[in-house]
Parts: structure tokens; sequence; C-alpha cells
């Protein structure tokens, strides 16, 4: 542990003492490989992500593998380890990275990204990975931001393009041989190069034409392949799911049990990249998951539980399923909640069993405001639905409501962003038509507008995203759209969404721009309190590196784009062109 | 109301060490809370929109300050052998959270909480004293009154501490045990006292470093 001295100066020292309940304990001696799971954000953060209890229950499974935690200090306790020469350590044994073989960070968000390198600067670890020797780690990556990990290719060792379940122990395999046999990194690095979903930066060259785009990209290694296939659980029933999850000590974003009821999405919206890298859908049964909530629940004592998946009204046995739940659980006062349940009059049923124990605030994603605007995302909702939707839930009693939109999608004029307005006035003015009797207060309805921003893998892969300019005068059209005083209207900083714009359709050269930011002081760019838009242009300007050119720029369809070479299973470059088309042949 | 007197009351002393010293009080009944329902005992409810387990803790513990024997309450809706409350929950609590005893109380009565009174600290200083300790402590144990500077709502005020120390022992050149008043009537934190038997000393205070433990609050439960 870090001294009491230090931990006391901190806010919240729960969040680097670890001992939380079902922490996998190990005598790190015994174990062929050491693995630092790295969660480049604030611990409260990264203990709410389903993910990392995924990923550590199944490296702990192995005998051979010990896997611990470390996450990002925030800026108080980042001060306290510089001020006092601490390194940064896992949270199970209090190890210093550096002693690990391998530091492997989740890629969630790329705003994370400068927390990735002041990580790994914390650690004692030189950030670059050709400024690294065989005494230190290996340092990997993987996630959804993993689909493009270009920017990062400089830092990394090797990234994982998919879904570890499937094939992760191939590389704990030939590590625990390679280490046996005292081989070096790099013929480690090309013997799992080989492998499904593995990438390993430096065995691919990249050249650009005159223009900045990208030439040619080829490996230069016999054994790396020309093209890296995204790995996908075939079989989410036998998949491996964690049956004793980490329970932490201190209040974290979400503290409660997960099911995880499918993965991937049976709709095509264009602006959503987890619809298409997370293909193709597939579900758990009825069985699997009542099972896996009784065990969940038992283990970790949380009074919730959660069902996860991109759009819970697609699983076809929804109603099966939450009766079933609801049956055996809320008599123990173990409540249900659906965080992407799509309010329609088709469920009703489900919401009011799900009402019957907690009841918050209820949200819809209609993204578009306009009709016209939905049929450009291929959100196949029409006003109609959204409206009987909404009296369904205010029915239900529910009277506080939260609208997501999104600005500066391809094609918007300004009729659309009124037609933001237009619809939640009109949401207000559905509960207004309830029986006097039936409403307890006045409605509250939040509306939310984030930037648009194209992401790789997506039929939006091409377009130029809006200047900040232009996203602000977009907020401001929306805002004088809404006249009722029972509407709140939200927006995203425009600064940060085109800084995650350029960085997740970035090349390798965009990573010199990642470092500058970082040594001119970036720390968590995804916290509002924490991100400096100046920081960052300039670290654009100070490198050299056109932020115009990778955010705002319409890119042609025959250019090579920085991660073609990812082979997306099922999602091919020319299925997203013509998604791209049908756009094009509406306007 | 009505309900509580059909239920089962015990109260149970644990010790709050090592790590789970940075667990703050709110986080604490949360932990509990999850440990007993792990542990499957018959935890009775608050009744209302949402019911929550009924259990009742006395006197935080300020982060970071290592406890012995600290109290909760639960309510359980029929009767559990406290063995067995230990068996069950022990195993379901994190290194340095540690049953030291159970023991069952009327249902109806004041809570643990609010008839605590006082508590043992062990106070330990990074430096031994250059004049000896236990000259200090019998000069402030022989006076009538103690005022110190507290920083209070409304600013700096001067308070007379003395009433609320009931004894103090010196067991070593830099250590001590105090019994201070706890509880929500009176209350007089550690740090206090500390910090005017150091100022009564020639040790610089930003020399020195000074160690908190509370060895037990008042309502003695017996230890297992």
């Amino acid at each position: 542990m870090y001294p009491d001295k230090i931990l006391l100066q901190a806010e919240k020292p729960g969040r680097y003492v670890g001992n939380e309940i079902n922490m996998v304990r190990k005598n790190p001696t015994e174990v062929a490989t050491r693995f630092a799971f790295a969660f480049p954000d604030v611990y409260e953060v990264g203990m709410s992500h389903n993910g990392l209890q995924i990923l550590y229950a199944l490296f702990n499974r192995r005998d051979d593998v010990y896997c611990e935690r470390t996450f990002a200090p925030w800026s108080d306790m980042e001060m306290l380890m510089r001020e006092h020469n601490l390194p940064l350590k896992s949270l199970e044994t209090y190890s210093p990275l550096a002693d690990f073989d391998f530091v492997g960070f989740t890629l969630q968000y790329e705003m994370t990204y400068t927390n990735i390198l002041n990580m790994i600067d914390l650690a004692n670890i030189p950030i670059k990975a050709k400024d690294r020797g065989e005494e230190h780690p290996i340092i990997c990556g993987g996630g959804p931001c993993a689909v493009n990990p270009e920017p990062l290719a400089e830092f990394f060792d090797f990234f994982f393009i998919g879904e570890a379940e499937e094939a992760f122990d191939g590389v704990f395999d030939i590590y625990a041989k390679h280490k046996a046999d005292k081989g070096d990194k790099m013929t480690f690095l090309s013997k799992i190069a080989v492998l499904p979903g593995v990438y390993v930066p430096a065995f691919y060259d990249v050249r650009y034409n005159a223009d900045g785009s990208i030439d040619n990209f080829a490996p230069n290694n016999l054994g790396a392949p020309e093209r890296v296939k995204k790995v996908h659980v075939k079989d989410m029933d036998r998949a491996f799911y964690p049956e004793k999850p980490l329970v932490p000590l201190i209040e974290t974003v979400h503290d409660r049990a997960v099911i995880e009821i499918f993965r991937g999405c049976v709709r095509g919206c264009r602006f959503c990249q987890a619809g298409y890298i997370y293909r193709p859908h597939r579900q758990k049964s009825v069985d699997t998951l009542f099972e896996q909530a009784q065990k969940l629940l038992e283990s970790s004592g949380h009074e919730e539980i959660s069902l996860l998946s991109l759009a819970s009204n697609d699983y076809p046995h929804l109603n099966e399923l939450v009766d079933l739940l609801c049956e055996r659980f809320t008599s123990e006062n173990v409540s249900i909640s659906l965080p992407s349940l799509r309010i329609d009059a088709t469920n009703s049923e489900v919401l009011r069993k799900v009402q019957s124990v907690r009841k918050s605030s209820l949200t819809f994603a209609p993204e578009g405001g306009s009709q016209r605007m939905r049929d450009i995302v291929n959100k196949n909702i029409s006003e109609d639905e959204i409206l009987q939707g909404a009296r369904v839930a205010f029915e239900g009693g529910w009277d506080r409501l939260k609208l997501y939109f999104m600005v500066g999608l391809p094609a918007e004029k300004d009729s659309d962003l009124a037609a933001i307005g237009k619809l939640s006035e009109d949401l207000v003015s559905v509960y207004y038509k309830l029986p006097k009797e039936q409403r307890r207060r006045p409605v509250s309805v939040t509306v939310s507008t984030s930037c648009f921003v194209p992401k790789p893998f997506t039929p939006f892969q091409w377009f130029g995203q809006e200047t900040v300019e232009n996203f602000m005068s977009k907020q401001r059209h929306v805002k004088q759209s809404i006249k009722s005083r029972q509407i709140s209207y939200k927006y995203h900083d425009a600064e940060t969404s085109v800084m995650e714009g350029a960085l997740s359709r970035g090349d390798r050269r965009v990573a010199a721009v990642i470092e500058r930011a970082w040594r001119l002081g970036a720390r968590f760019d995804g916290w509002s309190e924490h991100f400096s838009a100046d920081i960052w242009r300039n670290a654009f300007e100070e490198s050299g590196v056109s932020l115009d050119f990778y955010a705002h720029r319409t890119r042609p369809y025959d250019e090579i784009l920085p991660w073609d070479f990812i082979d997306m299973a099922g999602v091919n470059k020319d299925y997203l062109i013509k998604e791209s088309q049908k756009v094009e042949d509406m306007l | 109301m009505s309900l509580k007197q059909s239920y089962f009351r015990y109260r149970i002393s644990f010790t709050k060490l090592g790590s789970t010293r940075f667990i703050g009080h709110l986080d604490l009944q949360s932990l509990f809370q999850r440990a007993i329902k792990r542990a499957k005992l018959p935890v009775a409810y608050s009744e209302g929109f949402n019911p929550h387990q009924l259990l009742s803790f006395a006197a935080p513990l300020p982060l970071g300050m290592g406890g012995f024997e600290e109290m909760l309450e639960i309510f359980l809706i029929y009767e559990v052998n406290v063995k067995e409350i230990v068996t069950l929950l022990q195993d379901q609590l994190p290194d340095g959270i540690d049953i030291v005893g159970v023991v069952e109380v009327p249902a109806i009565g004041r809570s643990a909480a609010a008839i605590i009174q006082k508590a043992t600290y062990r106070i330990t200083f990074s430096h031994n004293f250059d004049i000896r300790l236990e000259k200090i402590i019998s000069d402030i144990l022989t006076s009538e009154s103690i005022k110190v500077e507290k920083k209070g709502k409304k600013g700096m005020s001067v308070v007379d501490i003395r009433p609320d120390i009931f004894e103090i022992v010196v067991d070593e050149d830099n250590s001590l045990r105090a019994i201070l008043a706890c509880g929500s009537e009176r209350n007089l934190k550690a740090n206090i006292l500390a910090h005017h038997i150091l100022g009564l000393s020639e040790i610089a205070q930003n020399d020195c470093d000074i160690t908190y433990e509370r060895l037990s609050i008042g309502q003695d439960v017996p230890k297992l």
C-alpha cells in the first residue's frame, strides 16, 4: 500500500487500496505470467466496467496467470506520487507495474489516451515501444478503440482486435513457453502475430502520399498477416462469464450485478460504431442468463441487477426473463434495471415490472429531431412511436424524461435542428393531455445533444466532421427552438468532440499530438473539468499535425484508411460504401 | 416501529484496520449490507418505497484511523445463534474487518449510537518527547480547564476540552491511551488533544507525525 501519509492527503484514498470482495489472491512468484489490467480512467469508472470483470476473471481462471488491476490516479494522487517518487502499482499485491510481464490497457474512449501515456510514465516505463527493452513489460491494448489502433501504434507492443474470451489464451500459452525458453520480446511478438486478432504495429510499415494520405500499408515481417482479422465469441451461452465479480468497497458509478443479454445489434444505425464492430448479433438464452444472475447476486450481495446490451428491446425473450428475475429476486429486495430500454407501446408490461421496484428517469434516444434525419442515420423510429412511447411512460407514472440527440450529422439542415425543439415540445404536450389526476407534478424533459463524431467501420467513416464553430451555432439553433420551461437543454462540448474525432480516425502521425498534449499536461480529457482545448490545439500546432486533415476533411472512397488493414468480419468496405451511398441518394 | 418489537437485535463489534481504514462511513454501511446479504442472514428491512436493511452504526471513525472495537447493530427477523452470525458474516468481510464480539440485546431500547458516551484512543507520536510525556499529561489531568481554539461553523472559537477528557495513561515515551467523550452529546476529537499535547512540548508541530487508533467505543460487547 502507499504510505498512510500519502493516502490521507488524497481525495478518496479508497481508490488506491484494493482488497475488494472477490479480489483474486495468488502468489506472484508461482505463476508464469503476471498481467496488469490497466484502466486509463479513475477507479470508480473502471470498476463499473463490465469488460474489466470479464477479463479479470477470464485471465485469472488460468493457474499460470495472475491478473491484477491498476487505474489512472486522480490528479491529486498523481501530484503526490510524482512529488514522493512513488511508482504506479497494482491493487492486488501493490507491485510496481514495471514488475509485470504484461501491462494491458483497455481502450474504451479516445479521450483516455493521455492517461495511458501518463500511467506508463508513472510506472517508470518508457512510453514508446522502441525505447523499451527486454526488462520492460510488454504493453498491449484492446477494446472498441482498438479497431483503429494506429494513433497509439507507437506506444504499444501489440493490440488485440475483438473479443478476448475467444482467443486470448493463445497469447498466454505462447508467452509461458517463450518465458521458459528465455526468448526475446521480438521473437515472442512474431510468434503471436499469427494468432487471430493480434496486431503488432512494429511488423507493418506505412508510406504516405504527398497529400498526406496513405500510399501503402504492408507487413514487413514474413509471419505477419496482410490483414488482421477481428475475433468474436461464437456461442454466447458457452462464452466465459464471471461468477464472482469484484465488489468494490467504495461507491462507484454503477454498483450492481450485470448480465449481458446479447452482444452486437440487429439494427443498423449508421452513426453507431458499436453496431458495426460487435457484429454479428449473438444472444444468450434465458436459462443461461437466469443462472448467471443467480450466481452473481449470490456472490456479490448487490441489490440491483442490470441487463446489459445495446438495446434491451431487441432481446426476444425480454418479458420472460424479466418475469423470472422478478419472481425470484423481488422478495429479496433486488431491483432490475434496463439501462438501454427503448420505451414503446409493446413493452409497457416490462416497464411496469421494472418500475415496481425503483423508479428513476427514463431515457429516449431519437438521435435525430426530424424524420428526415432519423432516416439518414437509419434510426428506425417514427415520431408516432416516440410520442406513443412517451405516453406509455407518462401513464406508468414517469414524469422525468431524458432525450438524446446528435447535432452535426451528415446533410443536416437548420430545419432538422428546429425539429429537436418541436419534438421535445410535443412530448411535453403529450404529458398535459393526461387526465389531471395522473399528473403528480410538472413534467421535466431534459434534452441533451452530443456532437456527432464519425467513427471507423461505419458508413460515415469518410464524412468530414463539423468544425467547433459550426457545432456551436447548431447548439444555439437547438436552444432557440426550445420554448417550454419544462425543457432544459444540455449539450456536449464541441472542442472535446472534435479532438475525439481526430483521434478516432487518426493514423500513426497522430501519436505525436497525443504525446505533446500529455507533455503539456493533458489528463482525463473526457472530464470537462480537466479538458483543455488550448492544450490540444497547441499540441496539434507544435507537432505540425493538421486537425483539419483528420477531423474535418471529407475523405474519398478510394483513399486507404488507417484501419483498412483490419478485417471486421462481415463489415467490409464495399458494404459501408453502399450504405454511405444510400444516404447520398436520399439527399 | 411496531414491527421492530418482533425482530431480534444484535450488537456486533468489529475491527476496521489495514486498508479498510480508508473506507468512508457510508461505504462501510454498504459494505456490511452486501456482506449480510451474501451471508444470507435473515436481516429485517425497513418498510416504505425504498426498503433498506435495518442496521445502524455507532460513532463513525475518521478516515484513516484504525478501529479495534467498532460497533453496529442489526435486526434479524428470526433468532440466530450468535456463533452462527459470526461464522456466516466473517466469511463475507474483507481483510481488516474482523468480528470480535456479538451479543443479542432487547429489540426495544436505545440504539448503540445513542448510548455511546466515550471512546478509548491510542495516540502515538513519531518523536520521543524532550521533556517527559508523563509530566505534560499529569499537568493536563490536574488542570481544571483546558482552553483550545476550535474551528467551527462560525469561525474560530475557544472551548474547554477538560470535561471531555476522562482518563489519559502514558504507555511509552511517545504513546498514550486516552478515554475521551464520544457521541452525539459530547465529543472530543483525538487530534485536538494530540495537537494540544504537542503544543505543550518542544517538538515542532510539522516535524511530528501522529497516529491515531480507536481501541474501543464504550459499549462492551462480550469478546468471542
